[in-house]
């Protein structure tokens, strides 16, 4: 069941991860390697996209609240683009749409990039 | 024993103190013949009931002592042939220290023959297993038959007779010889002892020859068994006996020699065999394991040093046990020893994954306190699991050729079965682990219950239900009653992320959090802010939690609610439902400014049988096997049904578990389901 897989690519001036399957307690840490890598190649500017991400757990929205003060601090965000309804549903009952920037389109986020580099919210 | 000292020295006074008589031995006959037996019945017995033999190694020990005995025996009753003595016609001692002579040597005789008997009546047995066995005890019954009959009849007396019966005892000792053939035994014992063996029997059988000698011939010997002629028989079948058995010993350890070696080898290579077994048994502890790992490659190979390589992936690790033989560098440098063209004999196995020797080495040598040692020759073979190398063995010898074929056949063998210890080893250290952390996850577990409350509030006006089913062993979810300042009372139903012993960890947390402010406390609002002040920055930044908090504000008919997160509170008023979804963020996620601006609270008035139902996300998130989930609809018309026919929290209750389990079937649920019924009446 737990079956998972992220790829991340560029959007300039954003990197985008991509998400697929099941984000929970066993495959986050996959998501936390990918957002690791990026931190350390110092790419603050980060997109994720949803759209084949069919469930997330707690565990799974734990990992965007570990890297997000660190990308914030480096002038960069976490913007979360194409939430299947109920992947937004769960979002949206933690409150995360008060502390995330939620795009339905990958494009959208990518505009705010350029529009404002350093966008924070919290 | 001591029964034959008695005896024999009651005899001993009875002689001396007739011998100033003439014609005693006319006189009381009979007495005089009964009391030898005193002396020899006890003796008889213990030879017939003596225990088997139980090992090759038993029966040599009996031999020796076989032997030893016979020697002492001969030699003092030699000693004792220096008494002069002096005979009558009739061969009886003829004064009081010819009495005496004559009945030293016949304890002698009397104490050393019951022995030599025993021991031999075990070496028959041992010999003679099974139907034989009945033949070695019908030959010493037979014999102490004769013992008797000679004393009873006072033979030597007569001339012919004695003649006659002495024939016949000889006859027996000569029976001695069928029954001492075949030495199987001898065969499977070690090299040193056959030469032992060989020593012994050649000493033994003369031994045995002295004794019948001195005892037939002297003068003293002939007094003693004119005294006691059941002696006679005994004299002559044991002596006979012991001989053949010597001789037999001797002949047999002769000719087991020239394949002792071979034989030696043999039980090195059985008791290896017991040695593997014993490797897997030991596996538990690993420092022991290593250690007996080389003591029995040492032993099977007649090694002198023995080291392991172990690796684990990239990792290698030298091995030389906890007392190493040989210096560690010298073990280093033995192992880049090359064999044939230019490769290490350590590189060598590695990659041909078979056994490697070097026959002939120079230039390893040290000194140390047992005094200077050279390793000339050194092996290794590979041990593998199936295909996998977990590292090598190395023996290293201190002569040139140490090794020969079947050495490295048992070195072959030894390597993987020292392999499959340690991976055994490691297996039971995991599942020792495993049982460990189970263990741990029990008490969790235990310690989450107690964090539940046991009494829920009662009151005329609502009725309470509430239950948690963890998924795993240990869940998040959480439910409590608090009381606030107002000594209102609340209900709060959470679920913190994570799952086993640190979620465990974390609910504690929560509920000492919010039982000690809740007493501070006035509202849900306040009492959740609290909380995440407490919560906020303190934790992991991954940890949160969600929580929804009820104050029952009017015991009568109001409810107010916060939620910080957590799934919307289901509302069934006046037979119609309805998500209570007010805004709040999850505990621990954001900064307390953020958190209290965000935070909303509802207030509800209910009247007689409606309900507010509490849960986790455990129960819209249940999945069907196809991956669908349960959902907030589904949910709500199960209790709106339920709720139509009057359900009490407890039917409230079963009616959604049964309908959760029913739309999800077979499959095992991810996450925990809890639930809080409060229903108005």
């Amino acid at each position: 069941m737990s079956q998972f897989s992220l790829s991340v690519r560029e959007n300039s001036p954003a990197q985008v991860i991509d998400l697929n399957g099941y984000l929970d307690a066993h495959t986050a840490p996959q998501l936390e390697q990918a957002f690791q890598n990026l931190l350390d190649e110092k790419r603050f500017n980060i997109i994720v996209n949803f759209r084949d991400l069919i469930y997330i757990s707690s565990a799974g929205l734990g990992v965007f609240m570990a890297f997000v003060e660190d990308v914030r601090g480096n002038e960069g965000d976490i913007k979360l683009v194409a939430m299947s309804p109920k992947v937004y549903n769960v979002f949206d009952l933690l409150g995360f749409p008060m502390l995330y920037e939620i795009y339905d389109e990958e494009h959208q986020a990518r505009q705010k990039f350029l529009d404002s580099p350093s966008s924070s919210l919290g | 024993m001591g029964s034959i000292i008695a005896g024999w020295l009651g005899l001993l006074i009875y002689d001396i103190a007739a011998s100033g008589q003439r014609g005693a031995l006319a006189t009381h006959p009979r007495l005089r013949m009964i009391i030898p037996l005193v002396a020899l019945i006890p003796a008889a017995l213990r030879i017939l009931r003596s225990k088997d033999l139980e090992s090759n190694q038993h029966a040599y020990r009996v031999f020796v002592r076989l032997t030893v005995i016979t020697l002492v025996t001969s030699v003092v009753l030699g000693l004792v042939t220096i008494i002069p003595i002096r005979l009558t016609q009739l061969d009886l001692p003829a004064d009081l220290l010819s009495h005496i002579g004559a009945g030293v040597a016949g304890l002698i005789v009397m104490l050393g023959l019951p022995l030599i008997a025993e021991n031999m009546a075990r070496l028959f047995r041992y010999r003679n297993r099974g139907s034989a066995s009945g033949m070695s005890r019908l030959y010493f019954q037979g014999l102490f038959l004769l013992a008797v009959v000679a004393q009873m009849i006072p033979i030597a007396q007569d001339g012919k007779s004695g003649i006659v019966f002495t024939c016949i005892a000889a006859g027996f000792g000569a029976l001695g010889f069928i029954m001492a053939v075949q030495g199987g035994w001898i065969l499977n014992l070690r090299k040193r002892q056959k030469l032992k063996l060989l020593g012994l029997a050649f000493i033994g059988a003369p031994a045995a020859g002295t004794l019948m000698g001195i005892a037939l011939t002297s003068d003293a010997g002939t007094g003693m068994l004119t005294m006691n002629p059941a002696l006679i028989p005994l004299i002559w079948g044991l002596g006979l006996s012991a001989g053949f058995v010597n001789m037999i010993i001797f002949v047999t350890s002769l000719f087991a020699l020239p394949t002792a070696d071979a034989i030696d080898r043999r039980n090195i290579e059985v008791s290896s065999l017991a040695n593997f077994a014993r490797l897997l048994t030991q596996s538990l502890d690993s420092g022991n394991l290593i250690d007996t790992a080389i003591a029995i490659a040492c032993e099977a190979t007649s090694g002198y040093a023995v080291w392991l390589e172990k690796r684990d992936g990239e990792e290698r690790e030298i091995l030389l046990g906890s007392s190493p033989r040989i210096p560690q560098q010298v073990a280093l440098g033995l192992m880049e020893a090359t064999v044939g063209k230019r490769i290490s004999i350590r590189s060598a196995v590695t990659e041909r994954r078979r056994v490697e020797v070097i026959d002939r080495l120079t230039g390893f040598a040290w000194g140390g306190q047992g005094g200077r040692h050279e390793i000339r020759s050194i092996a290794a073979a590979p041990m593998q699991v199936g295909d996998d190398l977990r590292g090598t063995l190395f023996v290293a010898k201190e002569r040139i050729n140490g090794f020969d074929r079947d050495d490295l056949v048992v070195l072959t063998a030894l390597a993987d079965q020292i392999a499959l210890a340690f991976q055994q080893s490691r297996l039971i250290q995991q599942s020792l682990q495993r049982e460990r952390l189970e263990q741990e996850m029990l008490i969790a577990l235990d310690l989450q219950r107690r964090l539940l409350p046991k009494l829920l509030p009662q009151s005329p006006f609502f009725e309470i239900h509430a239950e948690s089913v963890p998924a795993s062993i240990v869940g998040g979810d959480y439910y409590d009653v608090v009381t606030f300042s107002d000594q209102t009372l609340g209900i709060v139903v959470a679920d913190v992320s994570g799952k086993g012993a640190s979620a465990a960890l974390y609910m504690g947390m929560i509920k000492g959090i919010i039982q000690a402010l809740s007493g501070r406390c006035s509202s849900p609002k306040e009492l959740l802010a609290e909380t995440n002040v407490a919560l906020h920055g303190n934790l992991d930044q991954r940890w949160f939690a969600t929580m929804t908090c009820a104050q029952i504000v009017d015991e009568r008919r109001t409810l107010r609610i916060a939620r910080a997160g957590h799934c919307p509170t289901l509302l069934i008023r006046d037979g119609s439902g309805m998500y209570s979804r007010s805004k709040g963020l999850g505990l621990a996620i954001c900064k307390p400014a953020l958190f209290d601006r965000n935070l909303e609270v509802e207030e509800f008035v209910f009247s007689p049988g409606d309900y507010a139902i509490f849960y986790s996300d455990g129960l819209p998130e249940a999945r069907a096997t196809d991956g669908e989930e349960y959902g907030y609809e589904k949910l709500m018309e199960t209790a709106l049904t339920a709720a139509g026919i009057g359900a009490s929290p407890v039917a409230m209750r079963d009616a959604i578990f049964e309908q959760i389990d029913k739309f999800c079937g077979t499959e095992p649920q991810a996450d925990d389901s809890t639930l809080v019924i409060l229903r108005w009446q």
